[in-house]
C-alpha cells in the first residue's frame, strides 16, 4: 500500500493526464485516511457517552485537538485537488473549531451571546443559558419530539444584560452588604426592579418573538412566564422559590419577565441562599410559553413517592388549568398505573363530579367518572417512561390536555425519591440476578450501558414503531437505522448483527437506550414474549424479571452518569461534531455554507473529493490509454488497463490475465462479469424502430465520454477502480474504493444511453433502479440515466455488491431491446434477484 | 459476579484527581461487591490506607500533591501485598518501566474500557489468592 505511487511500476504507460491524476488521487487517498482517523476519534467520543469508556477532561481535550487538526488537513487536501475551489471552507471550519475549544475551556458555547433563545436550539446541556426548566423543555421537544407549548427563553445572557444595563448587580450587592434584615433587603431590591428598564435590544428581540407567536394560526392570546433558574430543577432544587405568572397578555410579558427576574432576590430566596452569596450568583433565565386552553391538567410522578418500589406511577388530574392541583387547593383524581406496558390502572381515587354517576366495578376500580380517559393516562405513562429514561431519574411532570384531547407537557423535573431501608443493595441485586437462568452471555458489543428488564418483542425494519410497546426489549436480526423510533421506545435493543460504530448504535446512545449489538443469535435465543433482564455491562441476558431499584441512578448514592459535568461537556462537544446536517448530496442545501458540524465538513469534503475524481475522468483530461494492456478474459468485451499503483501484479510483460489483477474492487467486478449465467449471448430481437432511435443517440451519449471513446477502460490501484464501459448500447461508469475501513468504501455507478425506444430504455432504467436499490444503493434516476451510490459499508458487503454490479452489467446489456412491456421489468427483476439469492 | 463473597469483601482504593474517574469506578466495583473508597487527593488517600490497608489500589499517575509512583511506593510500604494498578492519560514507556520496577501490578492508559479495568482487577484478585 505504501509503495503505490513511489515504488511499483505502472503497467500501463501514463500520459500527462495520468501523472496529474496520480497527484489528485494521492490527495484523495489522504482525505480518505484523515476522514477515517477523525471518524474513529468521533466514534471514541461517542463510545464514551455510552458509558463503556472511563474518560476524563484531558481525554476530551486531546480528542478535540486531534479532530480539529485533522479536519483542517482534510480541507487542505480538498483544496489541493480542486485548485483552491473550497478555500472558504477554512473560515467556516475555524469558527466551529473555536466553539469546540471554548466549550472545553468551560465557555458558554456558540449560543453564549444570545439574549433570547429559540426553542429549536435548546437541549439539556444548555442549563447555563436557559436554566433548568428551559433546558429540560428543549430536550423533550427537540430530542424526544414530545408536545410542549413552545415560545422562547430569555437567556441568562439576556438576564445579565438587563441587570448590568440597570447597574443592578452592584446596587443589590450594596444593599445586601448594608442591610441585614431580609424583609428590608427584599423591599429595597424590589424598588430597584420597579424602576429598572428593559434595554431596547432585549425588548426588541422579545417583542419580535411575541408578535410571531401571536401571528401564527390559532395564535396564543395568553402566555405563561416562568422562572428557569440555573440550579432550579437540578442538583439544588429551588422549585417553587421563584415566581411564575400565567395568563399574561402579550403586552404585559416584558413586565412579567422583569418580575420573574426580581424573584431571584425575593425574601424567601435570600433566606435560602448563603448570607454572603453575591448578587451575580444563581443567574436566572425566563421561559415564555403560549398558554394552552386546557380542559384538564395534572401531575405525573413516574414513581410513587410513598412507595417507590411498587412499580407504579401516580397521576393526578383536575378539570381546568391545574394550578389548584399544583398549589394543593384541590386534590382531584388520583390514579396509579402499572409502570409496565400496557400500563393497566392499579388504583383510582376519583374526585366526585356532579352529574356523572360513579360506581365501584368488580375489580375495585371506580368507573366512568375520571377527568381524563384511560387512553390519555396510558399516553401520559408512555411519556413518563421516556422522560425517565432520558434523564435517568424518576420524573415529576406537569401536563395538560386541550379541548381536542391532545396532551401537552408543561414541564418536567427530577423526582427525588428516597428509599432508605427498603432500598436493595447493589450486591443483593447482583445476587438476585445470579439466580436467574442465563439466556445469552458474553456475546455482542456494548453500544449503550444499562440494566433493564421487559418482555422480548422481535422487530425488523418494517415493524411499525407506534405498535412497539414502550418499555419492551426490542430484538432484531440487523441493526437497521430504520429502527431509530423503536430505539426511542424500547427499554433495550439487542441485535444479532451490527456494530457499536454503526448509525443505530449512535442512536441508542442518543436516546440512552441500553443496547447490545452483534450477539450473533439473540433472535434465536430470545423468543418473543419472554420476560428478560438485560445487563449490558455484563453482556448477559437473563430469563425473568427483577424489581430494579426505583431510583436506578441514585442507587447506592450515585449521581446519574448523564448528569455529570464531564458528560455534559462531552455531549455539547459532540453536538458540534457528530450530527450530520448535509445528508443528501442532490439537495440544494448540500453546500459549503451549510457545513456546521465537523461531520458536515468531512461529508462535504468527501463528496466533493469524489466528484473531483470523477470529473477528472469525464473532463477528458485523462489521456494515454492507447498503450495500456488489454485484459484477457472470457467475456465479450475488451477492457484496457491503466494501473496507477498496485492494481496489477508486478511481473513485466506477458498476457494480462484476470489472475494478474490485484485491484480489490476490480477483481470483484470481474467476478461478476465472468459469471457465465449473467451473459445472455443470444442476439437481441432488434426492430427497425430501435435502430432509428439509436441513430439519434450517439452524439448525446458521447457528450461526456473521454478521449478513449469506444474503448473500455479500467483505471485501477490496489483499493481503487474506475471502470468506463461501453457495453452494447450502454455506457457505464463504476468508480469504487474498497478497503477494510468501511467508512472509506464507496461505489459510484452511472448508467446511461441505449439504442432502444424511449419507453424501453426507461423500463430498463427502472429495472436497474430496483435492483440497485435492493443492493443498498442510493439511486437517482432521470429518464434512462441512473446514478447510484453506496457508501461506508463493510468490505464483504461491498465485495458482493461489486460482484452483482458486474453481473448486472452483463445481464442488462441488451435488455432494453427485449423489454416490450412493463411486465418485462418485473420478470427480469425476479430473474436477477433469484441469481443474487443463489449466492452464499 | 460477586467477588469474594465467601470471605471478607476485597477493599479497593481509587485515586484520581478528576472526580469522574473515581465516581465511575466506585459505581462499578460497588456493584461487584467490593468495598470501595474513591479519593481525588492522593495525600488523603494514602492517609486512609495507613488507617486501614487496601487489597487493591487503582491510582492515576499525574496528580497534584503526590504522583502515582509515590502512591505506589507508599502503599507498598504500608502493605507489600497490595496490588497497585496505575492509570494515566500520559502513557509513556519510561514511566511504565519505573512503575514496573516499583512493583506495579498493571499499567492502563486512559481512556480505558470498563472490561479492561475489570480484567486488571480480577487478575489482581486471583494473583492475591496465589499469595496463600
Amino acid at each position: 500500500m505504501s509503495s503505490i505511487f513511489t515504488g511499483s511500476q505502472p503497467q500501463g504507460r501514463e500520459g500527462e493526464g495520468g501523472a496529474t491524476f496520480s497527484a489528485i488521487f494521492r490527495h484523495f487517498r489522504r482525505i480518505l485516511s484523515l476522514n477515517n482517523q477523525v471518524l474513529e476519534m468521533v466514534a471514541d467520543l461517542e463510545f464514551a457517552l455510552g458509558g463503556e469508556y472511563i474518560y476524563d477532561r484531558s481525554f476530551l481535550k486531546s480528542s478535540v485537538t486531534g479532530i480539529i487538526e485533522k479536519g483542517r488537513q482534510v480541507i487542505y487536501h480538498l483544496n489541493a485537488m480542486s485548485g483552491d475551489r473550497y478555500a472558504r471552507l477554512y473560515d467556516r471550519f475555524t469558527s466551529t473549531g473555536d466553539h469546540l475549544v471554548d466549550i472545553l475551556a468551560g465557555g458558554l458555547g456558540p449560543y453564549g451571546p444570545f439574549l433570547v433563545l429559540d426553542w429549536e436550539v435548546l437541549h439539556r446541556d444548555l442549563v447555563h443559558l436557559a436554566g433548568g426548566k428551559g433546558a429540560n423543555l428543549g430536550e423533550l421537544v427537540n430530542s424526544l419530539k414530545m408536545p410542549a407549548p413552545v415560545g422562547f427563553v430569555v437567556s441568562t445572557t439576556g438576564y445579565r444584560h438587563f441587570m448590568e444595563t440597570n447597574d443592578l448587580f452592584t446596587r443589590i450587592d450594596q444593599i445586601l452588604s448594608k442591610e441585614s434584615d431580609p424583609v428590608g433587603r427584599s423591599t429595597r431590591i424590589n424598588a430597584l426592579f420597579m424602576k429598572a428598564k428593559v434595554p431596547g435590544d432585549l425588548a426588541g428581540v422579545i417583542n419580535k418573538r411575541l408578535k410571531k407567536i401571536c401571528a401564527e394560526p390559532g395564535g396564543a392570546k395568553f402566555f405563561a412566564v416562568r422562572s428557569s433558574g440555573v440550579g432550579e430543577d437540578g442538583e439544588r432544587s429551588y422549585a417553587g422559590q421563584f415566581q411564575s405568572f400565567i395568563g399574561v397578555v402579550a403586552g404585559e410579558v416584558p413586565a412579567a419577565i422583569v418580575k420573574v427576574m426580581a424573584s431571584r432576590f425575593s425574601e424567601r430566596l435570600l433566606r435560602y441562599l448563603e448570607p454572603d452569596s453575591s448578587a451575580e450568583e444563581v443567574p436566572m433565565a425566563v421561559v415564555v410559553q403560549p398558554m394552552i386552553e386546557a380542559r384538564a391538567a395534572g401531575v405525573l410522578y413516574t414513581r410513587d413517592p410513598i412507595a417507590p418500589g411498587s412499580e407504579t406511577m401516580v397521576i393526578s388530574a383536575v378539570a381546568g388549568r391545574g394550578e389548584e392541583l399544583v398549589s394543593g387547593k384541590q386534590s382531584g383524581d388520583r390514579l396509579s398505573l402499572s409502570r409496565h406496558h400496557p400500563f393497566f390502572p392499579v388504583t383510582s381515587h376519583l374526585a366526585p363530579v356532579t352529574g356523572i354517576p360513579s360506581g365501584r366495578g368488580e375489580n375495585g376500580l371506580r368507573r366512568g367518572a375520571g377527568v381524563v380517559g384511560l387512553g390519555v393516562l396510558k399516553k401520559l405513562a408512555e411519556y413518563g417512561l421516556l422522560l425517565e429514561k432520558r434523564f435517568e431519574m424518576p420524573q415529576d411532570i406537569e401536563w395538560c390536555i386541550d379541548g381536542e384531547e391532545k396532551i401537552w407537557i408543561l414541564q418536567t423535573r427530577p423526582l427525588h425519591v428516597r428509599t432508605y431501608g427498603e432500598c436493595k443493595t447493589p450486591a443483593a441485586l447482583a445476587e438476585e440476578l445470579s439466580q436467574l437462568p442465563v439466556l445469552l452471555s458474553g456475546q455482542g458489543h456494548v453500544c449503550q450501558l444499562g440494566l433493564t428488564c421487559g418482555p422480548v418483542v422481535h422487530v425488523d425494519e418494517n415493524t411499525p414503531a407506534d405498535s412497539f410497546p414502550i418499555g419492551a426489549v426490542a430484538v432484531s436480526r440487523y441493526a437497521n437505522p430504520r429502527l431509530a423510533e423503536i430505539v426511542r421506545r424500547a427499554a433495550a435493543v439487542i441485535t444479532d448483527i451490527g456494530s457499536p460504530t454503526g448509525h443505530l448504535a449512535t442512536i441508542t446512545r442518543e436516546y440512552r437506550t441500553p443496547a447490545l449489538f452483534g450477539t450473533g443469535e439473540a433472535t434465536r435465543l430470545l423468543p418473543p414474549g419472554t420476560e428478560v433482564v438485560v445487563d449490558v455491562e455484563e453482556r448477559t441476558i437473563y430469563a425473568g424479571r427483577v424489581d430494579l431499584p426505583p431510583d436506578m441512578c441514585e442507587f447506592g448514592g450515585f449521581e446519574p452518569l448523564a448528569g455529570q459535568p464531564e458528560a455534559s461537556i462531552l455531549r455539547r462537544l459532540l453536538r458540534l461534531i457528530a450530527p450530520l446536517n448535509l445528508i443528501d448530496p442532490g439537495s440544494p442545501s448540500f453546500k459549503l455554507d451549510n457545513c456546521q458540524t465537523i461531520h458536515d465538513f468531512l461529508r462535504f469534503s468527501h463528496e466533493r473529493a469524489v466528484a473531483e475524481l470523477i470529473d477528472f475522468h469525464l473532463s477528458g483530461r485523462m489521456v494515454g490509454a492507447k498503450g495500456a494492456p488489454l485484459l484477457e478474459a472470457n467475456i465479450p468485451l475488451k477492457i484496457r488497463l491503466i494501473d496507477i499503483g498496485g492494481g496489477l501484479d508486478g511481473t513485466p510483460g506477458g498476457a494480462m490475465t484476470v489472475n494478474r489483477v490485484t485491484s480489490l474492487p476490480f477483481r470483484q467486478i470481474l467476478r461478476g462479469l465472468l459469471n457465465e449465467e449473467a451473459w445472455d449471448r443470444e442476439p437481441a430481437p432488434f426492430g427497425v424502430k430501435d435502430f432509428l432511435s439509436g441513430l439519434s443517440r450517439p452524439l448525446t451519449m458521447l457528450t461526456h465520454t473521454p478521449n478513449y471513446a469506444g474503448e473500455n477502460l479500467a483505471i485501477i490501484a490496489d483499493n481503487y477502480c474506475n471502470l468506463s464501459l461501453r457495453l452494447g448500447y450502454h455506457f457505464n461508469i463504476i468508480d469504487s474504493y474498497l478497503s477494510d475501513e468501511a467508512d472509506d468504501n464507496y461505489i459510484y455507478f452511472r448508467f446511461v444511453g441505449g439504442f432502444a425506444e424511449n419507453d424501453k430504455r426507461e423500463r430498463r432504467a427502472v429495472l436497474i433502479d430496483q435492483i440497485l436499490s435492493g443492493l443498498h444503493f442510493k439511486v437517482e434516476r432521470k429518464g434512462d440515466l441512473v446514478l447510484a451510490k453506496a457508501k461506508m459499508l463493510e468490505r464483504s458487503h461491498m465485495e458482493s455488491i461489486l460482484t452483482h454490479l458486474g453481473e448486472l452489467i452483463a445481464f442488462t446489456r441488451q435488455l432494453d431491446v427485449k423489454m416490450a412491456d412493463s411486465g418485462a421489468v418485473d420478470r427480469f427483476f425476479t430473474t436477477f434477484l433469484e441469481r443474487i439469492r443463489k449466492e452464499p | 459476579m460477586v467477588v469474594g463473597s465467601n470471605s471478607e469483601p476485597r477493599r479497593l482504593l481509587i485515586i484520581d484527581d478528576e472526580a469522574i474517574v473515581g465516581k465511575r469506578l466506585n459505581q462499578i466495583f460497588t456493584k461487584m461487591g467490593y468495598v470501595v473508597e474513591a479519593h481525588i487527593d492522593p495525600v488523603q488517600a494514602v492517609a486512609a490506607a495507613e488507617q486501614h490497608p487496601f487489597d487493591i489500589v487503582v491510582t492515576d499517575l499525574k496528580m497534584q500533591g503526590m504522583d502515582g509512583l509515590e502512591v505506589l511506593r507508599r502503599v507498598k510500604k504500608i502493605n507489600p501485598r497490595t496490588r497497585v494498578i496505575i492509570i494515566t492519560g500520559y502513557a509513556e514507556m519510561d514511566t511504565a518501566d519505573a512503575a514496573f520496577s516499583g512493583g506495579v501490578f498493571d499499567f492502563i492508559p486512559k481512556p480505558f474500557r470498563l472490561d479492561e479495568i475489570k480484567d486488571a482487577i480480577l487478575r489482581a484478585v486471583s494473583d492475591m489468592a496465589g499469595d496463600g
